[in-house]
């Protein structure tokens, strides 16, 4: 099982992006859970992440967010802008696989 | 472009970041956003409870729903500074990482002085004798809404700084190594704890030397009126609006770096139109927190939903076509990073100008319109970010509201027809191009 949290100001179009994920994981067997919150609220989670992404509208919190998660083996990065706008839950979710390696 | 944009991720990402990591904003950001379900019930109450509708008024007085509904308002909207300043403080020690017990004594303490602040003592005509009566230990409520909302964000501020000052160095209670940590804990308050309570206690006493007799008094006259009328101007809400759009355009969360602005000149303005709501007498604030949803930034950042419209219904390129049914639903609540990202509005020297412009005007001509009276103005009901327009503009001012948020996503809709028309051509060329070139 991989957990890939989604981070952006609300919490409120990641979660349009996590259906379209989830939808291209079901669709390709792979057993993910990806769920989608507010910045500000995930220091607080307890949850598990192996794949922390960015949405692209809050990258400059990348540096910061990196140094304090990456140390914790997370595997951090910002969405690439088109795929976010096109929703493209497919390739997200490819690109979150190869970090994983 | 290439060179401008490395400009930007160098320079004004980091400037962006900056802003958007600042402790008090944060804050006041957080502090407001846990708010919203007691202000929801301030605002929704005063609406069930004046909803002008005969049948419904009669009704509602019959079953006696009247009273419950009306009383509610008291309580939240009249008294909403009281929630601000534990919820502020608590936020703000939140973010000094202060753990939970620690930020929500430190969200105790904000409260404690916020009320330290507030002067003993009401007088006022008795109901039979038409005698002036003082009674010496009531709590005037005057302070605790609107007008002391501004007291609440500085001493929501001002309480977790002095701790964490005291934290910072060290300067706590500290028991010997036999005392258990969690007793040890809740004793190291202590010291800032009776340092804070003592602050205000001699700041309480050193206003009531002064003409205006308490804190709030001199908050009220020196600070609020002064900001209240920054915030009336169309000028200063529009500046909020051209940072926002420009943010949006090098693909930055705008709307969270202006919102901790918006709250604090605007939160007052919007409580001060409901309580006139209640009262049954139109608002006496012609911008409020949220004409940002309701008039500028209608379908998103930029007024997009007349855009979405237009991808969805007359795009001729497959791609916008596709585009605009993905961002339509999404718009009608108020989010376009479907559109900002896909479109895509970043660093798009087309679509700059509509996305500049439409919201500017789509707010002024609310503006103006309230300003001669064909439109109310807003009943101060905070919306939050995702309520579908129309129903939002039902709730925040009634159906001529939501009408004119009709006519204002028209209006979207033909500022953004030409710049669409170019950017579809293009694409259309684009599609036609044989694959195999």
């Amino acid at each position: 099982m991989i957990h890939i949290t989604l981070i952006c100001a609300a919490g409120m179009s990641t979660s349009m992006l996590t259906q379209r994920m989830q939808k291209a994981a079901e669709s390709k067997n792979l057993e993910v859970e990806i769920i989608a919150m507010p910045e500000s609220k995930f220091r607080k989670y307890k949850g598990e992440t192996e794949v922390l992404l960015l949405g692209p509208q809050v990258r400059y919190l990348f540096e910061e967010i990196k140094a304090e998660f990456q140390p914790k083996g997370m595997k951090v990065a910002v969405i690439d802008m088109r795929d976010y706008g096109m929703m493209n839950g497919e390739k997200v979710l490819e690109d979150a696989c190869k970090l994983l390696g | 472009m290439n060179n401008l944009t490395g400009l930007i991720e160098k320079y004004f990402v980091p400037m962006a970041g900056k802003l958007s990591k600042n402790k008090f904003l944060k804050a006041i950001s957080n502090g407001f956003s846990v708010l919203l379900p007691i202000t929801m019930i301030g605002a929704i109450f005063t609406l069930l409870s004046n909803l002008q509708i005969a049948p419904y008024q009669s009704l509602v007085k019959a079953v006696h729903l009247k009273e419950i509904f009306g009383f509610a308002p008291k309580v939240t909207t009249d008294m909403l500074a009281v929630y601000a300043v534990f919820l502020i403080g608590k936020a703000l020690a939140e973010q000094y990482d202060f753990d939970d017990n620690v930020s929500t004594i430190v969200g105790a303490l904000s409260l404690f002085s916020f009320l330290v602040l507030i002067p003993l003592g009401v007088s006022g005509k008795a109901e039979k004798s038409q005698e002036i009566v003082s009674i010496a230990g009531a709590m005037p409520t005057t302070y605790l809404g609107a007008a002391g909302l501004f007291t609440a964000m500085i001493v929501g501020l001002l309480v977790p700084f002095i701790y964490q000052i005291f934290i910072k160095n060290n300067i706590v209670l500290k028991m010997p190594e036999q005392v258990p940590p969690t007793i040890a804990k809740s004793f190291s308050a202590l010291i800032p704890a009776f340092s804070i309570a003592f602050f205000f206690g001699l700041i309480r006493f050193l206003f009531s030397l002064t003409p205006f007799g308490d804190a709030n008094s001199f908050v009220y006259t020196m600070l609020k009126a002064p900001l209240a009328n920054l915030g009336a101007s169309p000028a200063t809400f529009i500046l909020f609006i051209l940072v926002c759009s420009l943010m949006w355009f090098f693909g930055l969360h705008g709307g969270m770096i202006v919102m901790p602005f918006i709250n604090v000149l605007y939160t007052a303005a919007g409580l001060e139109n409901l309580e006139a709501y209640a009262n049954g007498v139109a608002g006496p604030n012609l911008i409020t927190n949220a004409s940002w949803i309701i008039f500028a930034s209608i379908g998103g950042a930029g007024g997009t939903l007349g855009l979405c419209i237009l991808m969805a219904f007359i795009a001729k390129s497959s791609r916008y076509k596709t585009l605009g049914k993905l961002a339509l639903p999404a718009g009608v609540c108020g989010i376009n990073e479907p559109i900002t990202f896909g479109l895509p509005m970043v660093l798009n020297t087309i679509m700059v100008i509509p996305l500049i412009i439409t919201p500017i005007i789509t707010f002024l001509i609310s503006y103006f319109m309230i300003k001669i009276g064909i439109i109310p103005p807003l009943n101060g009901t905070t919306i939050p970010l995702g309520t579908p327009v129309v129903f939002a503009g039902l709730v925040a001012g009634g159906w001529k509201i939501a009408v004119l948020q009709i006519v204002l996503i028209a209006i979207q809709t033909l500022i953004y027809l030409p710049f669409f028309k170019v950017l579809d051509k293009q694409a259309v060329l684009e599609e036609n191009l044989p694959k195999d070139l």
